[in-house]
């Protein structure tokens, strides 16, 4: 299948890379002074196998080019990591994280569509995956081979308006949309089974006529490979991946916690942050 | 069967469907025989999406940002407030070739209870950015209403009322880009009407001339963006001006004709028709509403002899 990626990175340079990505959009956030850090922490390994594993075909050079696959980050206050990967593939000059939530700046804390590589404006929730239908079903209808990618916040599926698009996708079996669950079981102030519950999620989208996978969601190669099986589809169902993640991923003191969900660190925390992610970066680097 | 804003509104929308096959209709399971024509001539043009407004919009955005242009068919009331932040982020910030065709302006459907009065819309789209709204009052200009939409590839809104109205423009040698037509001259008051009302506005305005007062009747069919250069010398020309529509107090022609003589410094003395600022429970048709808030020929003549009594006085 000709659309398919070729070559896949070894694993290690693409831990390497996610934790890279967490660093830089800690790095973001320290310098905006606000940000989502356990959000973007979250997905940071999925954003990983979109963007470096060959799921994505895209091409950084021509952030418009027709063919492109689509991604949209719904849940869109995991921005920090979109940022970062926008800025290392180039969309974006590197200059811009450090004027993130600036004076005017190009980036501000949720995504709008003044952005290069930004496909629709987020941050308000549940609305990407219908805006991903609608561009999955204009693709159906001009025969084009780009898919569909939306990355869901497990707590956004609170919101009705996804399950109108899920039900839409599902009807339309527009197999060329493909959305993750960045499924850390946390919301803005509280664990999602205690404030709405989302379970059984998979059975959830089974029902609204989706194809359900679940995987670990800090496994790359895991999620690359779903991703790039649903891909590969010419027919069929929407394609749902639960992927489990822990919110907060790679910062003990942020992981799983209701506390950290725009929290900035303060004094030793970031010193922690830091060296934390650094020292998993040199472990990569230097094997 | 007469020929209605729907049939005026298809018509111009299946011209376009025909010569652009990027043209899509969704509808939020709505019906209209214009549309039905278009889903038999050209079936994959047309897509129902269930009765999910939030979705339809969101759906409407996706397929726009990827080469589409799309029209969106339902009631005023149901496809404007309920998915009102779709129409913003998924539409209007992205500044999408999306037209919003709704049925049922003002007290269309005012039999039909609350949920169904399209009075607050207007007021609701005018905060977005990037939307182009029509307030038709005859089908001549809700054609046009929807190929100026459709031309311009940015957002629009264009409602529809349910009366079979005439034409009010010739079609041919009307330039409806200006946003607002004279239906009656007159030097003494100026009426600026949208909607249903311009006809009321404009029988009123015949009554009064044979009583000796000259009235300017304004049709002011674009209500966003408004030309407030040539709206403000058509007033500026007189010494008193009403404004009637079918809409809340807030936020309609009354609002916009006040904000832009304020903008301009002009000081002609102003009244405000309208359905209040209030809930109209019950069964409120169009008649009992002419009555409660004098939106009828009598009552708009009566209107403006108090006007020009005042300005007279003044």
């Amino acid at each position: 299948m000709q659309d398919l990626p070729t070559t896949r990175p070894n694993l290690r340079k693409l831990d390497l890379k996610a934790a890279e990505l967490r660093l830089a959009a800690l790095e973001t956030a320290l310098a905006g002074g606000k940000g989502h850090i356990p959000p973007a922490f979250s997905w940071a390994d999925v954003a990983v196998a979109l963007f470096y594993a060959g799921v994505l075909q895209i091409r950084p050079t021509q952030p418009l080019w027709n063919e492109r696959d689509r991604f949209i980050l719904s849940k869109g206050h995991g921005c920090l990591t979109l940022y970062a990967l926008l800025a290392d593939l180039g969309y974006v000059d590197a200059e811009e994280l450090s004027r993130f939530a600036g004076k005017g700046s190009l980036l501000p804390g949720h995504p709008d569509t003044l952005i290069p590589g930004v496909e629709a404006c987020s941050g308000s929730l549940g609305h990407g995956l219908g805006v991903g239908a609608g561009m999955a079903l204009a693709s159906r209808l001009d025969a084009a081979p780009w898919r569909v990618f939306v990355l869901l916040g497990d707590g956004e599926c609170n919101e009705g308006s996804i399950w109108e698009a899920a039900m839409f996708a599902g009807h339309q079996r527009l197999h060329n949309l493909i959305a993750i669950v960045d499924r850390n079981r946390l919301g803005a102030t509280d664990f999602t089974e205690n404030s709405l519950s989302l379970e059984p999620l998979a059975a959830r989208f089974r029902d609204f006529g989706w194809e359900v996978a679940e995987c670990d969601g800090h496994s790359i190669g895991a999620v690359a490979d779903h991703l790039q099986e649903a891909r590969s589809r010419r027919e069929g169902k929407p394609f749902a991946l639960i992927a489990n993640t822990t919110k907060g991923k790679s910062v003990p003191f942020m992981e799983n916690s209701p506390l950290w969900h725009h929290r900035m660190p303060k004094g030793k925390e970031i010193d922690v942050a830091r060296d934390t992610l650094r020292s998993i970066i040199a472990g990569l680097q230097g094997s | 069967m007469g020929y209605d804003f729907r049939d005026a509104v298809f018509e111009s929308v299946r011209d376009v469907a025909r010569r652009d096959r990027n043209a899509i209709v969704l509808t939020n399971d709505m019906g209209a025989m214009g549309l039905d024509q278009i889903r038999t001539e050209l079936p994959a043009q047309v897509v129902n999406v269930g009765i999910a407004e939030q979705n339809m919009m969101s759906v409407a955005g996706g397929l726009a940002s990827a080469g589409k242009s799309v029209f969106v068919y339902g009631i005023c009331a149901h496809i404007t407030a309920r998915c009102f932040e779709q129409i913003k982020i998924d539409i209007c910030v992205p500044d999408l070739p999306v037209v919003l065709l709704g049925v049922g302006a003002g007290l269309s459907y005012g039999v039909d209870g609350p949920t169904h009065h399209g009075v607050e819309d207007i007021a609701v789209l005018r905060t977005l950015a990037n939307l182009t709204i029509y307030n038709p009052a005859d089908v001549t200009t809700a054609g046009a209403a929807v190929a100026l939409s459709y031309s311009s590839r940015r957002p629009s809104y264009v409602r529809m009322d349910k009366e079979q109205l005439d034409e009010l423009y010739d079609r041919k040698s009307t330039d409806f880009s200006r946003g607002m037509g004279i239906v009656a001259e007159g030097k003494d008051v100026a009426i600026v009407a949208t909607g249903v009302h311009v006809w009321t506005a404009r029988a009123a305005a015949q009554a009064l001339a044979k009583d000796g007062i000259s009235v300017r009747v304004i049709d002011l069919y674009r209500l966003k963006p408004v030309d407030t250069d040539a709206l403000g010398k058509l007033l500026a020309e007189v010494r008193a001006v009403l404004t009637v529509e079918e809409n809340v107090a807030t936020g309609g022609v009354g609002t916009i004709v006040a904000e832009m003589l304020g903008d301009l410094g002009l000081r002609p003395r102003l009244h405000r028709m309208s359905l209040g600022d209030k809930f109209l429970l019950g069964s409120a048709s169009r008649e009992w509403a002419a009555e409660k808030f004098g939106l009828s020929q009598p009552g708009i003549e009566a209107a403006v002899r108090k006007l020009f009594e005042m300005s007279r006085a003044s």
